[in-house]
């Protein structure tokens, strides 16, 4: 079954500059799918627009969006409150928008447990423990306040709160990126013990995370899929330019330590009209044929956007 | 080496509801003109605590913190201010949300009379890899890794002799990375700044630090320099953090054996002895009794550990 059905989101400014140009993402249950590419190219948005959080000045639009089995393209506030934080929860990449800096973390916890299920404040206070056990943190955490955490323990806490009802989709941007090493791997085991029997979209830009936890990877670049499949394929034999430059790229502890030689050129400015494939300039591959933007081609297991793809 | 910013014995503690929690327990530390040192350690150890402190803003408990030799206290603060400069670990925390984008870079320069304003922004931008469009956005328009680099420019703004920056690349993909870390060890060539970078990422810590102190539950466990320490760690808590660091050859059952075992300590109420036993493989009896103090292995290698050095290669962590 399919938790996500996303065709052909778009997400632009008022001014019509495109910042998510055409995305579709598919998620059956059972599987993680991680998203990633550079900075800016649109990752969060996407995020956003999965739980009805695009909002004014912005404008999102979709063919299909449909989570859990329910159509939410044309759902108004109403039906999107019903369903978040039950059928989808997100992990903002920031702490500072998701959690109430005058609430403690055990009261929105409660709160968001109560609001989805019908039990008694005593039963979702326990379960409120349990959740901030499973990241983690420790019972004294529920009476303190987002302020008083640390970095790393706030993002945890936004964790157990989108894991309160544990959501058929789970949306998580950027999860780990506060932790240290073990309790990142603590974490990466909870997400995949919770994306089983369900769903999971996690945003990262370190793939040694996505490849432990995603069974599919999509390559985002300048608001459009560049690359999608099974993340063993895609890790091991990257088609797209970019997703190449981006795996050779990645650290590893015995390499002889230096700082390594970032993608030539710079990413499209906003609102930047590019001729063709928009990775062109950039790319040591790029012909002719780039001046025509290539579609993401292929099937239902593995999709590509390149008119010279790599490993042919 | 010119020391520059120095930690004597800070510990800075909070007090709610009548319980203290000791955040920052006694740290030495001294950073040089022109060095990286990295600071690493668990989750809520006192990393942003300590540089906090660093930074003045923190009161402390015990312990004084030096600006090239001087107590903080008896540092003018608009000098202070100029020549150490802070990257917050949460950039959203230190932009104005009304201000443009070039108004925050901007504003440590009106008050040192920079020369052309508008230039310096402009020159900043690019060095982080923003395009000058940006200069004119509201943080909310920009994206975590591009809210990171405007508060990264606005720190470099005042040209500061000492960044202190608290995981400052952590929303960045690799290829920004890469051109920031360039930037930063051309400013370490250029105008010998000296970097504190708080890192949870042991390879960029491998990467660009030479020295790196290892921080647990609010002490320091392990200091040496960076490539001999993550070679072959002298603590058990430095071990695991290296067999923990996720890679593209690590598969899932790796890493199930690698969970270190039991919970995070409370600072509220940390165990007896050495801090790290509840959850140290090695841990003997006098582990549980006896708190190991930070002391010399070798020539520049410290750790507080009882059987330090025993386990040095992370492969014997997951055994
Ligand atoms: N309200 C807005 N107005 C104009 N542009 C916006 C707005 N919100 C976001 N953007 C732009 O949309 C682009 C995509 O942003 P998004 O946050 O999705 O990036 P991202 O892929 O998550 O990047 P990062 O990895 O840095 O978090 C960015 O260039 C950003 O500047
Ligand atoms: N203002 C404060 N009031 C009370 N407690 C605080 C305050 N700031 C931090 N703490 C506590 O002090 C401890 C250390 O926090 P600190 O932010 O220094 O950790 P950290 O090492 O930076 O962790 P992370 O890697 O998660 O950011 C934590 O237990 C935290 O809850
Ligand atoms: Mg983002
Ligand atoms: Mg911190």
């Amino acid at each position: 079954m399919k938790l996500l059905d996303l065709q052909d989101l778009h997400v632009a400014t008022e001014d019509g500059v495109k910042l998510v140009d055409g995305v579709d993402l598919v998620i059956a249950q059972g599987e993680a799918l991680g998203l990633v590419g550079e900075s800016g190219s649109g990752k969060s948005l996407t995020a956003l627009a999965l739980l009805g959080l695009v909002r004014a000045p912005l404008d999102a639009r979709v063919t299909r969006l449909a989570i859990a089995g329910q159509e939410m393209r044309d759902a108004d506030e109403t039906s999107w409150r019903r369903l978040r934080g039950r059928s989808v929860a997100l992990v903002f990449q920031d702490s500072t928008t998701a959690l109430n800096p005058v609430r403690t973390i055990g009261s929105l916890l409660v709160e968001t447990i109560c609001r989805h299920q019908r039990i008694s404040k005593r039963e979702a206070r326990a379960r409120a423990l349990d959740r901030l056990r499973d990241v983690g943190l420790q019972p004294h955490h529920a009476d303190a306040y987002p302020h008083l955490l640390s970095g790393g323990m706030r993002q945890r806490a936004m964790l157990a709160l989108a894991l309160a009802n544990r959501p058929r989709l789970l949306v998580a941007d950027e999860p780990t990126t506060a932790l240290d090493a073990t309790i990142q791997l603590q974490i990466l085991h909870l997400l995949r013990r919770e994306s089983r029997d369900r769903a999971l979209l996690l945003i990262t830009h370190d793939l040694g995370v996505a490849s432990e936890l995603c069974d599919r990877i999509a390559v985002l670049y300048h608001g459009r899929v560049r690359e999608i499949g099974s993340a063993a394929r895609l890790l091991s034999t990257p088609r797209h330019p970019y997703t190449r430059a981006l795996l050779d790229l990645v650290p590893r502890f015995d390499m002889e330590a230096s700082i390594p030689t970032p993608i030539p050129g710079s990413p499209p400015a906003p609102g930047e009209q590019i001729q063709g494939c928009s990775y062109r300039l950039r790319c040591p591959r790029a012909t002719e044929q780039c001046l025509e933007r290539p579609t993401l081609e292929g099937d239902a297991d593995y999709k590509i956007a390149c008119w010279n793809p790599l490993n042919d | 080496m010119t020391e520059i910013l120095a930690a004597h014995d800070v510990a800075v503690e909070f007090t709610h509801d009548g319980q203290t929690l000791q955040a920052v327990r006694g740290i030495d530390l001294t950073l040089d003109e022109g060095e990286t040192l990295a600071l690493v350690g668990e989750s809520g150890s006192g990393k942003s605590t300590l540089a906090l402190a660093l930074l003045g803003v923190h009161q402390l408990a015990r312990g004084k913190v030096t600006f090239r030799g001087d107590e903080l206290a008896s540092v003018e603060p608009h000098i202070f201010r100029k020549h150490v400069q802070p990257v917050l670990q949460d950039p959203y925390a230190s932009l104005d949300p009304r201000w443009r984008v070039a108004r925050s870079i901007a504003e440590p320069l009106h008050a040192l009379k920079f020369g052309n304003i508008e230039a310096r922004v402009a020159s900043l931008l690019d060095a982080v890899g923003l395009a000058a469009e940006f200069a004119s956005y509201l943080p909310n328009a920009l994206s975590g890794g591009q809210r990171q680099r405007v508060a990264l420019a606005r720190a470099l703004a005042p040209e500061p002799s000492v960044l202190i920056a608290d995981e400052p690349l952590s929303a960045l993909d690799m290829s920004v990375q890469a051109q920031i870390l360039t930037l930063l060890a051309d400013l370490q060539r250029t105008s010998r700044i000296a970097l504190l970078l708080i890192a949870h990422d042991l390879t960029l810590v491998q990467r660009v630090a030479q020295r790196v102190a290892v921080l647990y539950l609010g002490r320091v466990v392990e200091q040496g320099p960076a490539a001999r320490t993550l070679a072959a760690p002298l603590h058990p808590y430095t071990a695991a953090l290296i067999a923990a660091t996720p890679s593209l050859a690590r598969t899932a059952a790796d890493a199930e054996r690698l969970v270190l075992p039991g919970e995070p300590p409370s600072p509220l109420a940390p165990p007896p002895g050495c801090e790290f036993h509840p959850r140290c493989p090695i841990a003997r009896d006098i582990c549980r009794t006896e708190r190991p103090l930070l002391v010399e292995h070798a020539p520049g290698r410290k750790a507080a550990c009882h059987f330090a050095g025993e386990i040095t290669r992370s492969s014997d962590i997951s055994s």
